[in-house]
């Protein structure tokens, strides 16, 4: 597989804390890539080691197949975009004119600023002063500024952050079309499992610092293993019959818990039960939430 | 050379409506207004050393407005990068030290037109009020040199303290201490050359003198301190290097 960026065993001290350990990034090539973890975990810490606002203590960064030093990390940033932490932008001045600086900056021409403006759908407030606009239009703008020059790599730190459900809605549209309209891979980092479940396909999970999951969204659902949800008048002799029966069970607060089985055996063993006048209340198929998986990996809740 | 001109067009651009030019232009018709009220009868009180004595009477008047000034003038170039989050988008666009050089340019270039005023109110001031003493070139070209190069370095100082410091209070009243403490240190000999603020009028090319007994007093051309602007050379680069070194290693 083609990776855009590559981190190899990237590290960042502070004191005798480690605030990201020996990380090992993979991003696929026009992927939307999922950096996932709680607060505090090293996610925007590890976006600055990336854009090289925060040198790393060891490790390397490699984005297009080259390794990133001080001479030619400008040349490399060129073709990325980046929104990190919270929106960069000159109050006093216009969308637009915020947008010009930047476009001065990367040496790009003009008639862009119309396209990314078109992008975000700013068009109408970008005459604007930026101190005036809501933080969905800051967010908005931070991203219009990093599609100036049409970058091949995108760096997203928690792009929504902030913004109401509409406004959420509307970033993550326009993120998820990103790879396909414009061929550009997309790093979003994010602590908010819901907002990665819903756009990336690759995903990573950090948590203190240390990457504990890195593939594809899928296999990350395919943890979700799925079992039956018991739950009857008489949940011991439910149990007993169970067993009788040579299928594996366990018995828990809420009632008993049956590793998955077909449907129909299922239903012989609700219809044994009932013959044994065994009142059953719930039958219920149940599915690991992302949630339950994230437990799992790190022992830690993550918000939804 | 390119690039220099294109951060610079960049950096007009960010500054647009931020009127930079227009605080120091009022602090600079304050000191006008203060020095055509004392100077405006120069001839009757100076007789024939009018030149020299605003020579004499300008840098204190530099001392007073001066650091306030440039405090603002590096505030103003630094407080729109704290306060939208610049820094981080800049630091992956530029090189760092085309950040810090660009804002050092900025900010000289503003010091070259506050020390081409002051050339103009002292040729102005002598044409209005028609003093007699020939314009005395040598002495007026190292003042304003003086002027330049102490400016600066106070300007360099305020710069790294405004870039480094997000509140922007902490060099405004660093600025503000800088004109009383030079202010003061002048009328006390034994530290009048401790602080950078008050060689505006250490460096000036006259010497004031008072005649104890007949309690006259006048102003003379007095030598040109080419040292004192050597060392304050040496002062504007280790401030311009410390703090290219420190910006390149700030973590934003």
């Amino acid at each position: 597989m083609d990776y855009i960026l590559k981190t190899k065993n990237l590290t960042k001290t502070y004191g005798r804390m480690d605030s990201v350990k020996d990380l090992d990034l993979r991003v696929p090539q026009k992927s939307i890539y999922g950096f996932l973890g709680p607060n505090g975990a090293g996610k925007s810490t590890t976006m600055k080691m990336i854009l090289n606002l925060v040198k790393p203590t060891g490790g390397a960064v490699e984005i297009f197949g080259k390794t990133m030093n001080q001479q030619n990390r400008l040349n490399i940033l060129k073709h990325t975009g980046s929104l990190v932490e919270s929106p960069s932008y000159y109050g006093h001045l216009s969308g637009r004119e915020n947008l010009e600086i930047v476009q001065m900056l990367k040496g790009v021409p003009k008639e862009q600023i119309d396209e990314v403006l078109h992008i975000v759908r700013m068009e109408n407030q970008q005459n604007k002063k930026a101190d005036h606009y809501s933080l969905g239009m800051k967010q908005r703008l931070g991203i219009a500024m990093a599609l100036l020059g049409r970058p091949k790599l995108l760096l997203l730190d928690e792009p929504t952050n902030g913004l109401d459900p509409s406004g959420i809605q509307e970033i993550r549209e326009l993120i998820c079309s990103l790879p396909e309209r414009y061929g550009m891979t997309v790093v979003i980092s994010s602590h908010l499992l819901s907002e990665i479940d819903q756009m990336a396909d690759t995903v990573g999970i950090i948590d203190k610092g240390e990457l504990v999951f890195q593939d594809s969204m899928e296999r990350l659902q395919s943890f979700g293993s799925r079992s039956i949800f018991l739950h009857t008048l008489d949940d011991e002799a439910a149990l007993a019959l169970i067993r009788e029966r040579k299928l594996q069970a366990k018995r828990d607060q809420d009632g008993i818990r049956l590793s998955k089985l077909p449907d129909e055996k299922v239903a012989m063993l609700v219809a044994q039960m009932v013959e044994r006048d065994i009142g059953i209340l719930r039958v219920e198929e149940w599915h690991k939430s992302l949630e339950d998986i994230f437990l799992e990996l790190t022992g830690r809740r993550l918000s939804l | 050379m390119t690039n220099v001109l294109q951060f610079d067009r960049v950096e007009r651009k960010k500054l647009k409506y931020r009127k930079t030019g227009l605080l120091i232009m009022a602090a600079l018709f304050l000191e006008l207004i203060w020095t055509v009220y004392s100077f405006s009868d120069a001839s009757r009180i100076w007789q024939g050393t009018e030149y020299y004595a605003m020579i004499y009477m300008i840098p204190i008047l530099n001392v007073i407005f001066f650091p306030l000034t440039l405090g603002i003038l590096a505030s103003r170039l630094c407080d729109m990068e704290h306060k939208g989050n610049n820094l981080k988008l800049l630091c992956t666009l530029e090189k760092r030290h085309e950040i810090y050089n660009t804002k050092v340019w900025e900010g000289m270039k503003y010091v070259f037109w506050m020390t081409l005023s002051q050339l103009l109110i002292v040729l102005g001031m002598g044409g209005v009020y028609h003093y007699v003493q020939p314009i005395p070139w040598g002495n007026l070209l190292f003042f304003l040199l003086e002027i330049f190069v102490v400016s600066v370095s106070i300007f360099l100082l305020q710069l790294l303290l405004s870039l480094f410091l997000e509140n922007q209070m902490i060099p405004l009243v660093i600025g503000l201490l800088g004109s009383f403490s030079g202010l003061f240190t002048l009328y006390v000999p034994q530290i009048r050359r401790m602080t950078i603020w008050g060689y505006y009028v250490i460096l000036a090319p006259v010497e004031y003198w008072w005649d104890k007994e007949s309690g006259a007093y006048g102003v003379n051309g007095g030598t040109c301190n080419w040292l004192g602007i050597l060392v304050f050379l040496g002062i504007g680069a280790t401030l311009y290097l410390a703090g290219r070194i420190l910006f390149e290693k700030k973590e934003v």
